[in-house]
């Protein structure tokens, strides 16, 4: 605390003569605030603000309604055969339409994931801005964690639209009465998966200025990722189908007592890997230099 | 003594084993406007940087306002603002929503927002998209961006690249203004020596990573002060004439030079030519170009 002592030691300015009611006010206290650097709140009020006017929003609502206007395409081609002897008392809607729509929804979330953490940095890239607001009274690792906190709320309200979509779905195919806790399994479990894939990407884009690589990497490793059963489960590109598989499996079992089985090790997995993996982006940006 | 509001010791960045900026002593006091002097490539922009604390210094210290940064720049930053090389923007936001973004982390009112635009002069073209902007407007923009959080310090790495001639004016005429009207400090650092002359203070001349010189802009002005050229027929034949009439000239470049500007001394040279006939074609005062002083600077830094 010694920088604040001989910050507040020197006083208001008095060089250049009128110093303006502005300084005055300004000088009360020079280390304001300051020990810390802005706040969690002022950066993702910022970032929301450069947001505006970029594909990102656009984006959160375009990945969900693409993947219901697919499931809207499937009913009208093949409806009559995937409803073929449908008894709503016995069979679940919504799992038909989850078999159906699931490992769609896990591929737009991952190339969602993918454009999102591109985007969220590339901001700042395509502007050259990391110099102009990091030169300001900014911890750099509140920073990253903001722009992954923003991130991540992007794609949660792209599945929580996802999972609205499921249900309109069901609506219009009178699918029976739509299981709200099956439904929020369906939008939650896939997002916590995708969550490690959002944090590897983000990191990837924030480490290089041109967006091609950390695109094209975040493209085509989740297409393997659905094939790599044999590699450990704990990979990013692994974790979305898991989630995916858990909530199908709430599903089908439809038993209320497994239903409420969330903290389930791919969840926990999940979890730790994006938390791992956030904390080492917001490690590259603290020691980053920014030319 | 008061305490510098700048001040590096030692300071050095490598890249590999290259030095670019090699044990540099800044020192810039209160009140000042410091030119930091310098051709492309001589370090300005890397000192700056690491003052910024956006590189990491190899070796040295570095005190804002007494206070030692990196480590306790969150203490100091807030009394900084800076516009760190070419001017960066949200193409997509207009001025003032980009102006805006700045503002949410510096926690300063948007009155304030309409404050600086004024001081630059782009409250008209406000609401306009930045990447609608004439690169004049960006730079001023990013002055604009600079005075937000209303600085103690103002730290501009050449201000005036890429601007016209009025652009130029305009940006130096509001850097005269800082210390003046709003207490500022200003460390603005330049690769002509004709724009620091006209607006510092002090003077920092750094060349291929070292700090030549530093002092008062009229220390400098001073080295800088130049000589008086003479064109005329038969240059080696008047040169052995005035010499031999013991007069301290030299011959550079086919050319007779007076290192003289008093105004007698050339008359009386010209009277002297002409008495013997030597026709003199045309007489010049030439200033010293950066290049000759960094020369000359460099030439006496190497000296035992």
């Amino acid at each position: 605390m010694t920088g604040a002592g001989v910050a507040r030691a020197e006083g208001p300015v008095g060089v250049g003569g009128s110093a303006g009611p502005r300084r005055a006010g300004h000088s009360e206290d020079p280390a304001r605030a300051s020990a810390h650097g802005t706040s969690f709140g002022a950066l993702a009020a910022a970032d929301w603000r450069r947001m505006r006017h970029t594909w990102l929003l656009p984006l959160t609502v375009m990945g969900p309604l693409g993947v219901t206007l697919m499931g809207v395409i499937l009913f009208l081609l093949k409806g009559e055969w995937l409803l073929s002897g449908f008894d709503p008392a016995i069979d679940s809607g919504f799992g038909i339409l989850f078999e159906q729509l699931g490992m769609i929804q896990i591929f737009a979330l991952g190339l969602g994931a993918t454009l999102i953490a591109s985007m969220i940095v590339d901001v700042e890239h395509r502007s050259d801005t990391w110099k102009a607001f990091l030169v300001l009274p900014v911890r750099r690792w509140k920073a990253y964690v903001v722009k992954f906190a923003w991130a991540a709320l992007l794609l949660a309200t792209a599945s929580v639209l996802m999972g609205l979509g499921y249900a309109v779905l069901m609506v219009w195919q009178d699918l029976g009465p739509i299981p709200w806790a099956d439904v929020a399994r369906a939008s939650a479990l896939p997002w916590i998966g995708t969550l490690p894939l959002l944090a590897f990407q983000l990191l990837v884009s924030t480490s290089m200025k041109n967006q091609a690589l950390p695109l094209a990497l975040g493209i085509i490793t989740p297409m393997f990722g659905m094939g790599m059963s044999g590699m450990p489960a704990w990979l990013p590109w692994r974790l979305p189908t898991q989630g995916l598989i858990l909530a199908a499996g709430g599903v089908t079992a439809g038993s209320p007592g497994e239903a409420l089985a969330w903290l389930t090790v791919p969840v926990l997995c999940a979890l730790s890997a994006a938390s791992v993996l956030v904390s080492v982006g917001a490690a590259l940006l603290t020691r980053k230099e920014i030319r | 003594m008061e305490t510098p509001v700048v001040e590096t010791h030692a300071l050095t960045k490598r890249y590999k084993s290259r030095a670019v900026v090699d044990r540099i002593d800044l020192r810039v006091g209160r009140g000042e406007i410091y030119g930091f002097l310098g051709l492309n490539g001589a370090g300005k922009t890397t000192t700056i940087r690491m003052l910024m604390g956006l590189i990491h210094p190899s070796e040295g210290h570095m005190r804002l306002f007494g206070v030692p940064v990196p480590a306790e720049r969150l203490h100091v930053m807030r009394r900084v603002g800076a516009l760190v090389e070419s001017p960066s923007y949200y193409g997509h936001l207009s001025g003032w929503d980009n102006l805006r973004v700045l503002a949410v982390m510096l926690e300063v009112p948007d009155r304030r927002i309409a404050e600086v635009l004024e001081i630059v002069g782009l409250s008209i073209e406000a609401k306009k998209k930045v990447k609608d902007y004439s690169l004049g407007m960006k730079q001023r923009l990013a002055i604009a961006a600079a005075l937000l959080g209303s600085p103690e310090l103002l730290v501009l790495d050449e201000p005036t690249n890429g601007l016209d001639p009025a652009g130029i004016h305009e940006v130096r005429d509001l850097i005269r203004r800082m210390p003046r009207e709003h207490g500022i400090t200003v460390l603005v650092s330049s690769h002509l020596l004709a724009e620091v002359d006209q607006m510092a203070t002090s003077v920092g001349v750094i060349h291929a990573g070292r700090l030549i010189f530093q002092g008062p802009i009229g220390d400098l002005r001073a080295r800088s002060r130049g000589h008086v050229s003479l064109s005329v027929d038969r240059p080696a034949e008047a040169l052995a004439l005035l010499n031999g009439q013991g007069r301290n000239v030299r011959l550079a470049e086919g050319r007779l030079r007076l290192d003289s500007l008093v105004p007698e001394d050339a008359a009386a040279l010209v009277a002297a030519l002409v008495a013997r006939d030597v026709p003199v074609y045309r007489v010049e005062e030439q200033q010293l170009s950066l290049e000759e002083i960094f020369l000359e600077l460099t030439a006496e830094a190497s000296q035992p």
